[in-house]
C-alpha cells in the first residue's frame, strides 16, 4: 500500500501549515513598507523562503494552482532578494494580493472546494510587476522609521502549538469552574458530616491547589496577544492610504498584551473602522500636510497597554483633528452649554457627521455609533480627544476577559450584586446625603454633581429604598450614583451569560454561580445607568467623557463633609478602594468622623477645605505619594499640626526612617494591620472619641 | 401520555415526561429584578444557572411567590425550571378529552376522575415573554 501526498489528510495538513506562513508573509510585506532601511533584507529572505516552501509543499500534495501562484510570487521576490530591485508599493500591492488569493485558494483546493481566484491572471500580474531597471533607492518607496523591537509584530512561531476550537476551551473553563464548585461542596460535607476542618486535610488542600492552578491555566488558554489582529489593521490603513494617495507610517507598540480571544475578536471591526477613519478623515493629503508644516507622511500609532483588569488601546493619527465647532453645530449644541471635551464625545452619536462629502468610506454619520455599540458589547468604553490641526486619539478600554471580572460586591434589599470594579469611581458613606437638583436626587462627587438613585429602585421601581453607602459608577457616557444596602467587598467573579431563554436585560452582564449554590447577579454598569436615567427622566446633560473615569478622580471623593459635632475627624488617603473602605468602616465604628481621598493631592485639597485632626495615609499613590503629602502637610502654614499615620506595605527599617523623617507620627505596616492596631494607633494620637 | 404532574396552589398541570430532566426540592431562587412577570428568578443547579418560571403566573394566574419544588425541563436551547407547590409525580394520563383554552397548553386529559391540562412548553415560554424571540427588557435604547 502506498502513501500519496494527494490524500486528503496530507492536503489538510498542508493547508494548516500554510495558514501561519501566509500570515507571516502578510506581516513581512507590511513591515517592508514601514521598515525603511532596517531589516529589509531579512524580511525579503523570509518572504522568499515562505513562497518557496509553499511552492514545494503544494507540489508534494498535488495542488498545481497553489504551486503555480507560489512560483510566480517567488519570481517576483527573486530580484528583490538579489538586491536588483527595491520593494516598491506596487510590488507590495501585487504580493499582498497574491497572499490574499492564497488564503482562499489553499483551503479550497486542499478540500476540493470551488474558489473564485483567477490564478492565471494573478500569475501574469505578478510577473508583470517584476522590475527590469536598476533598483529604486529605499527612500523613494517609504521613509524610514524607528524599527519595532525584533519580532514585536511577527506572528508567533507556530512550532509546538496546536489549534483548538474556542468552544473546547470554553467547555474546559466551564468544567474547571464546576470542579471548583464541587470542591467547595466537598469541603462543606467534610465539615458537616465528619466534623473535619477541610484545611486540615492534606488531600483536600492538594485538591484545592491543583484546582486553583488548573483554573488559572484554563482561563489563560483563552488569551491571545493583540498582535494577532494588528496585521488586519495595518493592512486597512495601508490599502486605504494607497487608494487615496496619502502616505502613512504605521507604528504599533505593546501588541504583546493579551486579551481574551472572544473580546479581541469583537474588537477587530471597531478598530478597523477607527483606523480607516484615521486615514480618511484624519490624515491630510501630502501636499496639504507640507503646506501646514507637517511631514508629508502621516502617522497612525496604535498603543496597547494593560491597566489592572483592563486593556487600554489607543489609535492616534497626527492629522487634521476634529473641528469641535462643526460638531457643536451639527449636534445643535448651544454655545456655552457644554465644554469642548463634552461636545467632542457627541461624535459617537447616531447620525452625526461633519464630513463635507459622503464617500464609500465615511461621511454618512454612521460608524462611530456602531463602533461604540460594538465596544460596549464587550463591556468596553471609548473616548476621544483631539486638537484641531494636530491629532485625533481614540482610547478604548476593555476588560481583559469577560469570563473573570474583578467586582465590587454589594447588597441591595437583601440580595447580592456584583459590579465590575473598573466601573466604580468611588464609594461615599451612608451618611452622604442627596441634594435635589431639578427635582431629582444628586450627590456631589468631588466638584461634580452626579445624579443618584437607589440601586433597588433602578432595577425595580416597586422595590424598597436602601439606606447604606453610595457607589458612584462610570458607564460609557455617564456617571451615576447608586445607594446600596451594604458593601460586601471585592473579588474575582466568574461571569456566565444569562440563559438564552430570558429576554435581553441591559442591566445585567450575566450571573455568577456561587460555590455555595447561590447566584450573584452581575450588573452591566452602562445598562444600569441607562435604566436609572430612564426612570428619572432623560433631562440630564452629559457629564463628560467616560474615559476620564479610567483615571482616578482628580478631586477628593467626598466633598461634603460630616458636620463637626465634636468627634475627631480622620482623613483616610488611599488609592485602593477596598483598603480605603475597610479603614473607613473601622474608624467610623470606633466613633471617628471619616473623610477620604484617593491620593496626596486630593487629600491636600480636602484638608485645606475641611477640619481634619488626623491623616491616615498610604505611601504609594498616583500624583502625590504619602511621604510627599506628609512633608507638604508639615510645611503647610495651617496644617502642620495635624496628626499623620502612615499605613503601608513598605516595611523595612529604611522605609520607617523615611516616614519618620518626612514627619509622620506613626507608622503601621499592612502585614501587621488589623482593626485593633489601627484603632490603638489613632487613639494614641487623638485620644478616644467622645 | 406519560407526564409529570405539577401540583399548583390552585390546581395541577402536567408536563410531558420527555422534556423533564429532574426535580429539585426547595431550591434557593434568586430574584431577577426586571425579568418578565412570570419569571420567579434564577436557580443555581450544580453550577448551571437556570431561569425559574412561576408556573401559575405563566398560565395567567396570580404569582405563587415561591417554589417548593422546581421541575427542570428542556426549553429548547437551554434548561428552565418550573415551580410546583407539591411533590411532582410521574403519571400516565389518558387520551386528551378536550382542547384547552389557556395559552401555552395542549389540551386536557382525564386522570383519576379529574381533568389535567398538559403544558406545551415552547408555547408557554413564548406566551410568558421568554425564548429566543423574546423582545428585550429594559430601556431598549442601547
Amino acid at each position: 500500500m502506498t502513501v500519496s501526498g494527494s490524500e486528503p489528510r496530507f492536503r489538510e495538513l498542508f493547508a494548516e501549515q500554510a495558514g501561519p506562513e501566509l500570515d507571516r508573509m502578510a506581516s513581512d510585506l507590511l513591515a517592508l513598507e514601514n521598515a525603511g532601511g532596517n531589516g529589509i533584507a531579512e524580511r525579503i529572505d523570509s518572504l522568499f523562503r515562505d513562497a518557496h516552501n509553499l511552492k514545494g509543499g503544494a507540489a508534494m500534495v498535488g495542488l498545481a494552482e497553489v504551486r503555480a501562484l507560489a512560483h510566480a510570487m517567488e519570481d517576483l521576490l527573486e530580484p528583490l532578494r538579489a538586491g536588483a530591485a527595491a520593494p516598491t508599493p506596487e510590488i507590495v500591492d501585487q504580493l499582498l494580493a497574491a497572499v490574499d488569493a492564497m488564503r482562499e485558494l489553499v483551503p479550497a483546493t486542499a478540500r476540493g472546494e470551488p474558489y473564485e481566484v483567477d490564478v492565471a491572471s494573478m500569475e501574469v500580474a505578478l510577473r508583470a510587476a517584476i522590475p527590469s531597471g536598476p533598483p529604486v533607492p529605499p527612500e523613494q518607496t517609504v521613509p524610514p522609521v524607528a524599527p519595532e523591537p525584533a519580532g514585536a509584530d511577527r506572528t508567533p512561531d507556530p512550532t509546538g502549538s496546536v489549534q483548538v476550537p474556542l468552544q473546547h476551551l470554553n467547555e474546559l473553563v466551564r468544567l474547571v469552574g464546576e470542579g471548583a464548585g464541587a470542591q467547595v461542596r466537598l469541603g462543606q460535607r467534610l465539615a458537616e458530616q465528619l466534623h473535619l476542618d477541610p484545611s486540615g486535610v492534606a488531600e483536600f488542600r492538594e485538591l484545592s491547589k491543583v484546582l486553583g492552578d488548573l483554573q488559572r491555566r484554563a482561563t489563560r488558554s483563552r488569551m491571545v496577544p493583540v498582535a494577532a489582529v494588528v496585521e488586519v489593521l495595518q493592512r486597512a490603513a495601508r490599502d486605504l492610504a494607497r487608494r487615496q494617495g496619502k502616505q502613512v507610517r504605521w507604528t504599533a507598540t505593546g501588541t504583546g498584551t493579551e486579551l481574551d480571544r472572544s473580546v479581541l475578536e469583537k474588537l477587530v471591526d471597531p478598530l478597523r473602522h477607527l483606523v480607516r477613519n484615521a486615514v480618511d478623515h484624519g490624515l491630510e493629503p501630502p501636499a496639504e500636510r507640507v503646506a501646514a508644516g507637517k511631514p508629508a507622511q502621516g502617522e497612525i500609532r496604535m498603543q496597547v497597554r494593560q491597566a489592572g483588569p483592563d486593556v487600554i488601546i489607543t489609535i492616534r493619527d497626527d492629522g487634521r483633528g476634529v473641528d469641535v465647532q462643526r460638531v457643536r453645530a451639527a449636534a445643535g449644541v448651544e454655545p456655552g452649554t457644554s465644554t469642548d471635551e463634552e461636545v467632542l464625545q457627541l461624535i459617537f452619536r447616531t447620525g452625526l457627521s461633519t464630513a463635507k462629502e459622503v464617500t464609500d468610506i465615511s461621511g454618512r454619520g454612521v460608524g462611530l455609533d456602531v463602533v461604540r455599540t460594538n465596544i460596549r458589547a464587550v463591556r468596553g468604553r471609548i473616548g476621544v480627544s483631539s486638537r484641531l490641526g494636530a491629532f485625533t486619539e481614540f482610547t478604548i478600554s476593555v476588560p481583559i476577559t469577560l469570563t473573570v471580572q474583578r467586582c465590587l460586591l454589594v447588597s441591595s434589599t437583601g440580595q447580592r450584586y456584583a459590579i465590575p470594579l473598573h466601573t466604580v469611581v468611588t464609594v461615599l458613606p451612608s451618611t452622604q446625603s442627596e441634594m435635589m437638583s431639578e427635582g431629582r436626587p444628586t450627590v456631589w462627587v468631588g466638584d461634580r454633581a452626579v445624579p443618584a438613585s437607589g440601586l433597588a429602585e433602578a432595577l425595580d421601581p416597586a422595590a424598597p429604598v436602601d439606606s447604606g453607602p453610595v457607589v458612584v459608577l462610570a458607564g460609557v457616557a455617564w456617571q451615576h450614583a447608586f445607594r446600596v444596602e451594604e458593601l460586601l467587598g471585592q473579588r474575582d467573579v466568574v461571569v456566565r451569560g444569562l440563559s438564552q431563554l430570558l429576554p435581553r436585560m441591559d442591566c445585567y452582564i450575566g450571573v455568577s454561580a456561587e460555590a455555595d449554590g447561590s447566584v450573584v447577579l452581575v450588573l452591566d454598569t452602562s445598562g444600569l445607568i441607562e435604566q436609572a436615567r430612564d426612570r428619572r427622566g432623560r433631562a440630564w446633560s452629559p457629564l463628560g467623557p467616560a474615559v476620564t473615569a479610567v483615571a482616578p478622580p482628580a478631586s477628593p471623593d467626598r466633598a461634603a463633609p460630616h458636620g463637626h459635632d465634636g468627634a475627631a475627624t480622620v482623613l483616610v488617603v488611599e488609592d485602593a478602594l477596598t483598603v480605603r473602605e475597610l479603614q473607613r468602616a473601622i474608624l467610623e465604628r470606633a466613633g471617628y468622623r471619616v473623610l477620604t481621598a484617593t491620593d496626596g493631592l486630593a487629600a491636600l485639597a480636602v484638608a485645606e477645605s475641611h477640619p481634619v485632626d488626623l491623616v491616615l495615609t498610604d505611601v504609594s499613590m498616583p500624583r502625590m505619594d504619602g511621604l510627599e503629602l506628609t512633608r507638604t502637610l508639615r510645611s503647610h502654614p495651617d496644617l502642620s499640626g495635624v496628626g499623620i499615620i502612615v499605613v503601608t506595605s513598605l516595611a523595612s527599617d529604611e522605609d520607617r526612617r523615611r516616614g519618620r523623617d518626612a514627619g509622620a507620627d506613626g507608622y503601621i505596616t499592612k502585614d501587621q494591620f488589623d482593626e485593633q492596631v489601627l484603632v490603638d494607633a489613632v487613639h494614641r494620637i487623638l485620644g478616644e472619641p467622645r | 401520555v406519560r407526564a409529570i404532574l405539577l401540583p399548583l396552589p390552585d390546581g395541577e398541570v402536567a408536563l410531558p415526561v420527555e422534556v423533564v430532566r429532574e426535580v429539585a426540592a426547595a431550591p434557593p431562587v434568586t430574584a431577577l429584578p426586571g425579568a418578565p412577570r412570570a419569571v420567579l428568578g434564577v436557580l443555581n443547579l450544580r453550577g448551571e444557572v437556570l431561569p425559574v418560571l412561576d408556573t401559575t403566573a405563566a398560565l395567567g394566574g396570580e404569582s405563587g411567590g415561591s417554589a417548593a419544588y422546581a421541575v427542570v425541563a428542556s426549553g429548547g436551547t437551554d434548561l428552565i425550571a418550573l415551580t410546583a407547590s407539591g411533590m411532582p409525580a410521574i403519571v400516565d394520563l389518558g387520551e386528551p378529552k378536550q382542547p384547552s383554552e389557556t395559552p401555552g397548553t395542549a389540551g386536557s386529559h382525564l386522570f383519576q376522575g379529574r381533568l389535567v391540562t398538559v403544558i406545551d412548553l415552547p408555547e408557554l415560554l413564548t406566551h410568558a415573554g421568554l425564548g429566543s424571540d423574546a423582545p428585550p427588557v429594559g430601556t431598549g435604547t442601547r
